[in-house]
């Protein structure tokens, strides 16, 4: 079962990280501290969490870049971190080389423990509708579960699925498919 | 925040409505019609009244509503327009093997003000002579004339074949439109079964999903995004009045009223994974029927109100279809044995079969039909990506979604999947339908 696999991927990848300290992990004193990117500080008017690009089709494909996110979670190493990983068919593993987009969300999120992030998870358009909002559920829950064991705490994660309803690209083929099976992080401040 | 938020919405979805013809019609497309139909003849109505002529020609909209059931072949070209029974040339109808005449008229009522309508019609056999129906609505307001243009279609039909026309039903579906800015705005719409006199009853800039109609035809349950995160809503169509049914945290989802309207089936996701509830709707009391942790979703209602079909990967990472007691009382049974994917069920209205979106594991999403009891299925659309099937209320024909050119539209195919349709509006996706049930009224 896919379910199984990823917690199981995520259990394995908390171990990993309890015990070499992960991937990439620079050191143990962060260099970064809490800044918004500039000119994209976080205001009334951005909006809240999981409203970015909202019914706009182009927007949330490049959830990932800066333009008009509401807050932007920065890495160690000083760079935006990516905000979308993308998934195998019917799959909600996260990918061997996503993890450590992942860990480096967590490590943002437990240094900036006012920040909400919302875990919006996508399906392609194939089969029914009701179930590809489950199976988006699946990829945003699984990354959560992967957050929750990096140690962030529970009230900074929300989840929601849309399933088929808001694809990042809008072709009907396998380029298009993989695009819109994906997990975006949408940040807020809490 | 939040007051901003919402403030935005609202310029969105303002934007949209300006942007275009984004709320058109349906236009429906026979795309594969029936050697086998029966010629059918629907003269022009009379009109008696002051003016040029009635404001919907009620004739018309009865010849489309006879060839869209797949059964009938009205005839394009009419010898003659006959008004009352003296006129009718017999013999012109037989030489063509037209065994069905209608012919009507439409007046101003009598005694009634200047803008009510009567409208009559008469049914024949064009080989005996004889009357096989008939009828004269007294009074009919301007914005009725199409809903009896489709009462008349029925009993024409039901005269014809012995059974119940679903012309005078209404479909739901979901509109998708782009505006001037790549923004998106999301509308669930009712129309007639034909298209006609569509009726907007929410626009959104966040996706809306899965309509139910309510038995009595009264209300739409269905599944709202408004916020960033899902709620399932119920409104009244004839006064717009919306209430949130649930709104927990995680999946409100599949929404379907019990064939009594007193119960919904829903999926939430409150517990951890996608299962199945029902809600009384007067108590609001809920009773989770599925556990576990695997996806259960798509509840369907047997018509006799005692079991739910749904959708679930229990059996190992794929979907297949199963069936529960309404109760709760009972073991999950597995109803689908072939294919890879088969999921979304809808019951036939008489509960002998089962129509749902099936793969038979080639990639080629399709709808196929099952008798209950018979695990043998047999798919009757050609699609790619095919999904949400909805059954006529008279078991006739099968509504469903598909994409075609890029761009979803909806589809209609008889059971045997012989007969087919398009229905499409120019520059908007139009997806997840849902065919009413019998209506007494519009």
């Amino acid at each position: 079962m896919q379910r199984g696999k990823a917690v199981l991927g995520a259990a394995a990848l908390a171990l990993m990280v309890g015990c070499t300290g992960g991937p990439q992990q620079t050191s143990s004193t962060p260099e970064v501290e809490d800044r918004p990117v500039p000119g994209t500080e976080p205001t009334e008017a951005a909006g809240g969490s999981g409203t970015e690009g909202m019914g706009t089709t182009g927007t949330l494909a490049d959830a990932g870049g800066v333009e008009g996110s509401p807050l932007a979670a920065i890495g160690a190493d000083g760079e935006e971190l990516t905000r979308v990983i993308y998934f195998d068919f019917d799959s909600s593993e996260v990918h061997p080389d996503d993890r450590v987009v992942v860990e480096a969300h967590a490590q943002y999120l437990v240094r900036n423990a006012g920040v909400e992030v919302v875990l919006e998870g996508h399906a392609d358009e194939r089969g029914s509708r009701e179930y590809n909002v489950a199976l988006g559920e699946q990829r945003a829950n699984g990354v959560r579960d992967m957050l929750r064991l990096l140690g962030v705490a529970d009230q900074q994660v929300r989840t929601v699925s849309y399933g088929e309803e808001l694809p990042a690209a809008i072709g009907h083929e396998e380029e298009s498919w993989s695009r819109n099976r994906r997990v975006e992080f949408a940040y807020a401040r809490r | 925040m939040r007051r901003l938020q919402r403030c935005l919405i609202l310029l969105v979805a303002l934007f949209a409505g300006a942007a275009g013809p984004a709320w058109g019609a349906l236009r429906i497309e026979i795309t594969r019609g029936l050697e086998s139909a029966t010629p059918i003849a629907v003269a022009r109505f009379g009109w008696s009244g002051p003016g040029p002529a009635s404001p919907e020609s009620v004739s018309t909209i009865i010849a489309a509503d006879l060839a869209r059931s797949g059964r009938f072949a009205p005839l394009q070209e009419l010898p003659q327009h006959p008004l009352r029974k003296e006129e009718v040339r017999w013999s012109d109808w037989r030489r063509l093997r037209v065994g069905s005449l209608v012919i009507g008229s439409i007046g101003q009522a009598v005694g009634a003000g200047a803008r009510e309508y009567q409208v009559e019609y008469r049914l024949f056999d064009t080989f005996t002579g004889a009357q096989l129906a008939g009828k004269r609505y007294p009074r009919v307001l301007p914005d009725q004339l199409r809903w009896v243009a489709h009462l008349i279609s029925d009993e024409i039909y039901y005269a014809l074949t012995g059974e119940r026309g679903a012309f005078a039903t209404r479909i739901a579906y979901v509109t998708e439109t782009a505006g001037r800015e790549g923004e998106v705005a999301y509308t669930l719409n009712v129309a007639d079964s034909d298209g006609g006199s569509p009726v907007v009853l929410r626009t959104s800039p966040y996706p809306i999903m899965s309509p139910s109609w309510s038995p009595d035809g009264r209300w739409l349950a269905y599944v709202s995004f408004d916020g960033g995160s899902s709620r399932i809503m119920m409104q009244e169509l004839a006064t717009g009045l919306r209430r949130e049914v649930t709104g927990f945290p995680g999946i409100n989802g599949a929404p379907a009223f019990s064939p009594d309207g007193r119960r919904l089936a829903l999926t939430l996701s409150r517990e951890g994974s996608p299962d199945i509830y029902v809600m009384d709707l007067e108590s609001g009391e809920l009773r989770r029927l599925t556990s576990g942790p695997d996806i259960d979703t798509e509840p369907a209602w047997s018509p006799d109100g005692r079991t739910l079909v749904f959708t679930s990967d229990r059996s190992g990472g794929r979907p297949q279809l199963f069936r529960i007691p309404a109760s709760g009382a009972g073991a999950p049974e597995r109803l689908t044995f072939t294919g890879g994917y088969n999921a979304r069920a809808a019951f036939s209205p008489d509960g002998s079969r089962l129509v749902f979106v099936h793969d038979e594991s080639n990639g080629d999403y399709r709808i196929a039909v099952m008798e209950i009891g018979n695990e043998s299925i047999e798919v009757i659309t050609n699609g790619r990506l095919d999904e949400s099937p909805t059954f006529a209320p008279n078991g006739r024909l099968i509504l469903y979604a598909t994409t075609e050119g890029g761009r979803s539209a909806l589809a209609a195919v008889s059971i045997d999947g012989r007969f087919r349709q398009r229905l499409s509006i120019d520059d908007t996706g139009v997806r997840d339908p849902a065919w009413s049930p019998g209506l007494s009224r519009r």
